[in-house]
């Protein structure tokens, strides 16, 4: 992407007055794409959203358009550039940009954010090195090619022995032409690039400092919580304020409206497409405190029209997906003829899984603080979509993208669930019938029960077997509600969209294949939750390939071994759109690395076992192991967790082992404990007591090992967590023989009687 | 309402909250100390964790009218520096992910050294099992929870950049 340029002056100015520096210096505007629109980066259709700019004082300032909620994004973008810039790590500052319609898409998910950024952000520091050589090379009149950057934010020339700082050149630097394709670095010579940075943001976090969205304070600023339809699709029938507002401090109760919300991410979305993204409304609280608003909604009497929801429970969800799996679903992907290699089949491997809905859970409840006032919306937004916010907010406000100011602050975990928008709406709409600024706090019972829930999922798979127990033939029907219908409506793409990740590695091993999907119709709504769908297909798919394996007297790694290298080279699909090609040599690579590690094969007592899965997903190849101990009466323990990272060049491997140890955290409090399950239209769970999460003294120990590379880097927010769950139920089966289909384990099912 | 008389971080305020008000939202909404979290309004996860008196308190549960008097102590006031041993090594083991939970980790941290300079593993667990950290940095936690105890403060990461500034603190 050669896009760059110094910004006009209007940006500039407008940069400047943002500043805390001020002062002149090198300004310079590049162009970070996403892939949705890389396509359109051009000349003609420049969008520059994200700014370096080089005070005389010579700190190195960085925008950063993306949200950090703890994946260490700010840290790691800063890093990229400050290697091809050749700065002085302890001089590049961060600063978190605002929404802009001029950065362009500034979605933080889908483990996207080096991916998206790495060519940009070496081209724009290579960049601004090379205009500061030039500057110096002009400064001491001699030729730039006896200049060399020192990596200290100093420019030498060696055989005069003089030496200029870049705070010195950054004025004169400003005027120089942005040059064109400069070189980027040879990896051998990266200092910055690949070794272990403290995070910028972690003193204020220890200390107490750190600002998050829920520590918005803004002057003259109420709070408020929001009563909501207990059940999905439900409305406000009527109310009774007065006892309400008798609580002292609570100042006022009104209806917040129902309304339609526009598309998460600017997708068509079809008049009559049956999409379910709606605001249900409530009612709001507005008072002195968070806990006056709080006792205000206790006092408050509702009624509410529950809908056709109230009929739902997840025992009948659990019968309609049991009875989807009996007749073929919508046919996804076929090669071969897969009916006429079962049916002839010398031997049939069959099992049905499933998987339940889950809430994310982030620490920080979801919140948001607006003020809406004389045609203007201002919110400070923990987000990960401010795109999304924007579009919402100016479509349910009707109001101009000009009126919006959007502040993103520092995020207490997302995992996806603030890449929905709904509580910006709610936020802001709470404040225009307010006539005040308002912060809208979600109690963790609103949070629980007002998710957009990874969905519950059935799966058959079926196997069929030659004399030799080669794999001939291969059958995996999903029975789901689809994430993405919650939001553009439909049932399922023809080619399964995003639905079907992870179900990716058969697909291209085995002759014949099928991948069919049933729709589950149901009112809960559904959302992106850490690794999405890779989580529940990958579940089943790697479960199964463990069963074929105990089938046929095979080794668990042997097999996906045999799998992997019959797949042809270098064809192959991505699981994920967008993603290249599986590369099987990097797949078999973790996967040996892993057993390398994991001693893989190394006889344990009885009661013990290891279980092994593996994946490419989100540019990223990982695959895991874990060891556990099942005691007599079914107390399960996962001792130990060893995985194996190729997600090509590090940027930070402190940061790679930190989602990866968090991934392993979140794919086991999944595997272990979590079910949200619905009554009467109802979420039953409330509280962290009744959806308990991965607590210390449960804690396996973690070892993660890097493949050192040098390929384009992959995503790493996410491919952390699909593997862990089916990891575990191998080692279970290794250590018991006895298979758990369904998550969270049924762990009961384990005590010897 | 009558009005409360709280010492916190040493300063003596006098806050005119109702009675039954928990202390978590005197700080954060009244005294403007954010630095405590808000993560369950139960006390099951640990995130508002101050001291009183000295004692790791979960400031959700704990009514106005029982700290009356006692002295509270929050994240803003456990060092006057922000380099309490607890605070470095959290820093020397780069701890936090998203860091919403560790106010709270690093508080009940610091109340059990105060009382168990050398604790074991079960300890800790005891200590700490009362908190969550969805980000799942526990085994850091462990490890930092034993470097603090043994007064380890040698880093092999190299300095953060220096700050952090307009809306992302």
């Amino acid at each position: 992407m050669s896009t760059m340029r110094t910004p006009n002056n209007k940006s500039r100015r407008e940069f400047l007055k943002s500043s805390a520096a001020g002062g002149a210096g090198l300004l310079l505007a590049f162009y970070l794409p996403t892939i949705a629109s890389a396509a359109d980066a051009s000349e003609q259709n420049f969008h520059p959203n994200a700014y370096i700019f080089i005070d005389p004082q010579g700190d190195v300032r960085l925008v950063v358009t993306r949200s950090e909620m703890g994946q260490g994004v700010r840290t790691a973008l800063a890093m990229i550039l400050a290697e091809e810039l050749d700065a002085d790590w302890s001089h590049v500052k961060i600063e978190q940009g605002d929404y802009d319609p001029q950065y362009g898409d500034m979605t933080t998910g889908g483990s996207m954010s080096i991916r998206s950024t790495w060519d940009p952000l070496r081209k724009a520091g290579a960049s601004a090195r090379d205009m500061l050589l030039t500057a110096a090379a002009e400064t001491w009149n001699v030729s730039k090619d006896e200049c060399s950057a020192t990596g200290a934010s100093v420019i030498e020339h060696k055989k005069t022995a003089r030496k200029i700082t870049y705070g010195q050149l950054a004025i004169k630097a400003a005027s120089v032409p942005v040059p064109k394709d400069v070189p980027l670095k040879d990896p051998k010579d990266y200092r910055i690039v690949g070794t272990k940075r403290a995070r910028v943001d972690g003193q204020h976090i220890v200390i107490g400092e750190a600002h998050y969205g829920i520590d918005t304070k803004v002057p003259g600023m109420l709070y408020a919580v929001v009563a909501r339809p207990p059940v999905f699709g439900g409305k406000v029938k009527k109310f009774d304020a007065a006892r309400a507002l008798a609580v002292p401090g609570v100042k006022k109760v009104f209806e917040v409206p129902a309304v339609e919300m526009p598309p998460l991410f600017g997708e068509d979305r079809k008049p009559d497409s049956g999409h379910q993204h709606y605001l249900w409304g409530g009612v709001a609280i507005v008072a002195d405190s968070t806990w006056q608003a709080i006792a205000g909604r206790r006092a408050l009497t509702i009624d509410w029209d529950n809908g056709p929801g109230a009929e739902e429970s997840t025992e009948k969800q659990r019968a309609t997906l049991t009875e989807l799996l009996k007749t073929p679903g919508k046919e996804l992907k076929k090669i071969g003829d897969p009916d006429s290699a079962a049916a002839s089949a010398a031997k049939t491997v069959e099992a049905d899984y499933e998987t339940p809905f889950l809430a994310h859970m982030t620490m920080e409840p979801v919140n948001c603080t607006a003020s809406v006032r004389d045609g203007k919306c201002e919110v400070w937004a923990p987000t990960q979509n401010p795109n999304g916010m924007a579009t919402a907010l100016a479509s349910v406000l009707n109001l101009p993208q000009s009126a919006l100011t959007i502040h993103i602050t520092l995020i207490g975990g997302g995992f996806g669930r603030r890449l929905c928008i709904d509580y910006g709406v709610e936020a802001a709409l709470v404040s225009r019938a307010a006539g005040t600024p308002v912060k809208v706090i979600w109690t963790r019972d609103d949070d629980i029960r007002h998710d957009y829930y990874r969905p519950i999922s059935h799966h058959r798979l079926r196997a069929g077997l030659d004399s030799q127990g080669q794999i001939t033939s291969w059958l995996h029907h999903i029975a789901a509600p689809s994430t993405d219908s919650t939001f553009v409506g439909g049932e399922v793409p023809d080619t399964g969209g995003t639905e079907i990740a992870g179900t990716g590695l058969p697909n291209g091993t085995v002759p014949n294949y099928l991948l069919q999907q049933s729709f589950l119709h149901t009112a809960v709504p559904r959302g992106y939750w850490r690794a999405v769908d890779m989580n529940w297909n990958h579940f089943a798919v790697q479960c199964f390939i463990d069963e074929i394996a105990a089938a046929t007297g095979k080794d668990p790694l042997a097999l996906r071994r045999q799998l992997i290298a019959t797949k042809q080279k270098p064809a192959g699909e991505a699981d994920n759109e967008g993603d290249a090609p599986v590369n099987v040599d990097r797949l078999l690579g973790v996967l040996n690395l892993v057993a390398e590690k994991s001693e893989w094969g190394k006889p344990l007592p009885a009661g013990r076992g290891r279980g092994i899965a593996g994946l490419y997903g989100f540019g990223s190849y990982v695959a895991h192991v874990a060891e556990v101990t099942v005691a007599k009466d079914g107390t399960l323990r996962v001792d130990r967790v060893v995985v194996a990272v190729d997600c090509g060049q590090v940027i930070n491997p402190d940061l790679v082992a930190a989602q990866i140890e968090g991934g392993v955290v979140f794919g086991l409090t999944s595997a272990l404990y979590d079910e949200i399950t619905i009554q009467n239209g109802q979420v039953q769970q409330t509280n962290f007591d009744n959806y308990p999460m991965l607590r210390i003294a449960d804690m396996p120990k973690v070892e993660v090992h890097i493949v050192p590379s040098h390929e384009s880097p992959g995503g790493i927010g996410e491919p952390g967590v699909p593997s862990t769950a089916p990891a575990v139920a191998n080692a279970i089966f290794a250590a018991t023989g006895k298979r758990l289909r369904r998550l969270p384990f049924q762990t009961q099912e384990l005590a010897k009687l | 309402m009558n009005a409360i008389s709280i010492t916190v971080n040493g300063q003596q305020h006098s806050v005119e909250v109702s009675p039954d008000t928990p202390l978590l939202w005197v700080l954060r909404d009244t005294l403007g100390l954010t630095g405590t979290k808000f993560g369950c309004g139960q006390a099951l996860c640990g995130a508002c964790t101050v001291h009183v008196d000295g004692e790791a308190t979960r400031s959700c549960t704990a009514r106005i009218s029982t700290v009356a008097g006692r002295s509270v102590t929050t994240i803003e006031g456990l060092s006057p520096d922000g380099q309490h041993p607890v605070q470095q090594a959290w820093l020397a083991d780069q701890v936090p992910q998203c860091g919403y939970c560790q106010v709270g980790m690093i508080m009940s941290t610091a109340a059990l050294l105060a009382k168990n300079s050398a604790p074991s593993d079960a300890d800790i667990d005891e200590a700490l099992g009362g908190h969550i950290c969805r980000c799942g940095t526990y085994q850091r936690i462990r490890q930092a929870v034993h470097q603090a105890a043994a007064k380890h403060s040698s880093s092999e990461t190299a300095a953060p950049a220096a700050a952090v500034t307009g809306g992302s603190r």
